[in-house]
């Protein structure tokens, strides 16, 4: 299993039905890797706004997560709308978006959509969304992936999952979803 | 007052039954609008405060002990408050914590404290009477143009007729049209208002459930995500949607009556929705209202856009109430 097929079985775990979302360059590997494995159903759309709030209503109907996958910054940066609605609604939406390679960030260049540091997006969604992760390294993916989309659940609002694009092919193991929190009455 | 954290969590049985446990009235806020509509709650209607009907809003803002179950603290649930609500006073339970009087429980999640209140509340003999709120009906299918609460009574007509269905709303005089409608499953931004919702929206409803959504949107969100509906076909998607067409940002008018920038063009939408893959009709008069609505039900399989035209200035009755009560509001400052 590869690195986006455990997080696509996550997702499914933890009652995703179905992503919306627009590829773009910096996220056509994990896109591949959506539409090839078919754990869950892919629609595209043409705007981003329309994405993020596609996949709002889908979490507020299915009282579960949605799913918004899209490109870095140009696709992102374009639903950051949407996810602030999400988030202010209390709707849990995954954010899925793919991003320069972990080689690319090292070339001293800067990346077409990238706004001020590679990290400005990250930055922007984490005043978004209830927890952030990057999947730069895939052994601990599975305990990041499981932390965020729990802590998605737990506080019904968005969380925000980036990966760069030459991590999806990497072997990762599946992901075990976190324990439920125990609840203290006191004394009563 | 129920709020959308019960909807988000899975709480609506277990809260309608808490209610009629304690038998206690229950209203939802005007984000809240929806929740509820499939169970047996004693609900009384939403709480729109100056906008909203007299007995819901004299109930809720006379009560001595509301407890805010899951509802956001937001100024649509309270700032249309005349007579302002002292949060000090009330229950509330929400981001997983309670809160009652100065006093703070951290860490007790929604469903936990739901499910605790029902193993408290024994099954008694109280009950509180509801009147059921009485919606529009019988829309006469004549000559006159259309308004908003026309819009309103043909839907309700529709789903008596046809069976409720969900539905998506934008903002705007839609929404507030949406609150005469029959309690069905709502989407909508009730709270963070963003206009461009309610079409995308309407398409997850119909990929996450299955189910054939009504969408109710303005023309000036239509401009921003209407083009969306151009996805409908390879998917299979047929949406019934109506565009309140007032080639106006009528809501910002409301606001601010002196602005011409809020004159939209009349766009020809009905047009081109058969370039995108669906059936357009445009309608001026409620004679074809009804019968685009009809001809809109019978066809499967393509979106079915009824670009409905309202005269600049017509507004809602609940758009109208919540204008006024603002104003008087306004005056009373």
């Amino acid at each position: 299993m590869n690195l986006v097929e455990s997080l696509l079985h996550a997702l499914k775990d933890h009652g995703a039905r179905q992503i919306f979302g627009i590829p773009g360059d910096f996220a056509l590997p994990y896109f591949r890797i959506i539409e090839q494995s078919k754990i869950l159903p892919l629609y595209t759309l043409s705007h981003e706004p329309g994405v993020g709030f596609a996949a709002d209503a889908s979490a507020r109907v299915n009282m579960g997560l949605g799913v918004a996958a899209v490109t870095y910054g140009a696709g992102a940066l374009n639903m950051v709308n949407a996810v602030a609605a999400s988030y202010a609604e209390k709707a849990p939406v995954v954010v899925l978006s793919g991003a320069p390679g972990k080689g690319e960030a090292r070339s001293g260049l800067l990346l077409h959509h990238q706004a001020k540091t590679l990290d400005s997006q990250f930055q922007m969604f984490r005043e978004i969304t209830c927890d952030q992760v990057k999947l730069d390294d895939a052994a601990r993916a599975p305990a990041d992936i499981a932390r965020v989309l729990a802590k998605a659940l737990r506080h019904s609002e968005p969380v925000y999952i980036e990966i760069p694009r030459d991590m999806v092919d990497v072997p990762c193991a599946p992901v075990v979803r976190a324990a439920a929190q125990e609840i203290d009455f006191g004394g009563a | 007052m129920a709020g959308v954290e019960i909807r988000r969590f899975g709480l609506e049985g277990k809260v309608a039954r808490l209610a009629r446990r304690l038998g206690l009235p229950v209203v939802t806020g005007f984000m809240g609008r929806g929740l509820l509509a499939g169970h047996d709650a004693p609900l009384v209607g939403t709480y729109l405060g100056v906008a909203g009907l007299p007995e819901v809003t004299q109930l809720v803002e006379s009560s001595d002990g509301l407890f805010l179950l899951g509802e956001i603290l937001c100024d649509t649930n309270f700032a249309v408050s005349a007579t302002r609500i002292d949060l000090r006073k009330t229950i509330q339970a929400l981001d997983g914590r309670v809160t009652i009087g100065y006093h703070t429980y951290p860490q007790v999640p929604l469903a936990a404290l739901v499910e605790r209140l029902l193993e408290c509340a024994t099954e008694g003999a109280r009950t509180f009477p509801v009147r059921r709120q009485v919606f529009p009906r019988g829309m006469p299918a004549d000559d006159a143009s259309i308004a908003p609460t026309d819009i309103a009574t043909a839907v309700n007509d529709l789903m008596a007729e046809h069976g409720r269905m969900p539905i998506a709303s934008d903002v705007g005089d839609c929404l507030f049209t949406a609150m005469e409608i029959e309690h069905t499953e709502l989407v909508a931004p009730g709270y963070y208002a963003t206009m461009g919702y309610g079409v995308p929206a309407g398409l997850g409803v119909q990929a996450a459930t299955g189910q054939r959504p009504l969408i109710l949107v303005g023309d000036g969100a239509f401009q921003m995500t209407g083009w969306e509906l151009g996805n409908c076909r390879r998917y299979g998607w047929d949406p019934i949607v109506l565009l309140f067409n007032n080639a106006s940002w009528e809501m910002l008018r409301t606001f601010q009556p002196e602005s011409a920038f809020n004159d939209l063009d009349r766009w020809g939408f009905a047009e081109m929705a058969a370039g995108m893959g669906g059936d357009g009709r445009r309608v001026g008069t409620r004679a074809e209202l009804k019968a685009a609505l009809d001809k809109a039900v019978a066809k499967r399989g393509r979106f079915q856009l009824i670009d409905v035209t309202i005269p600049r200035g017509a507004l809602s009755s609940t758009l109208q109430r919540f204008v006024a009560g603002m104003k008087r509001l306004g005056a009373a400052k």
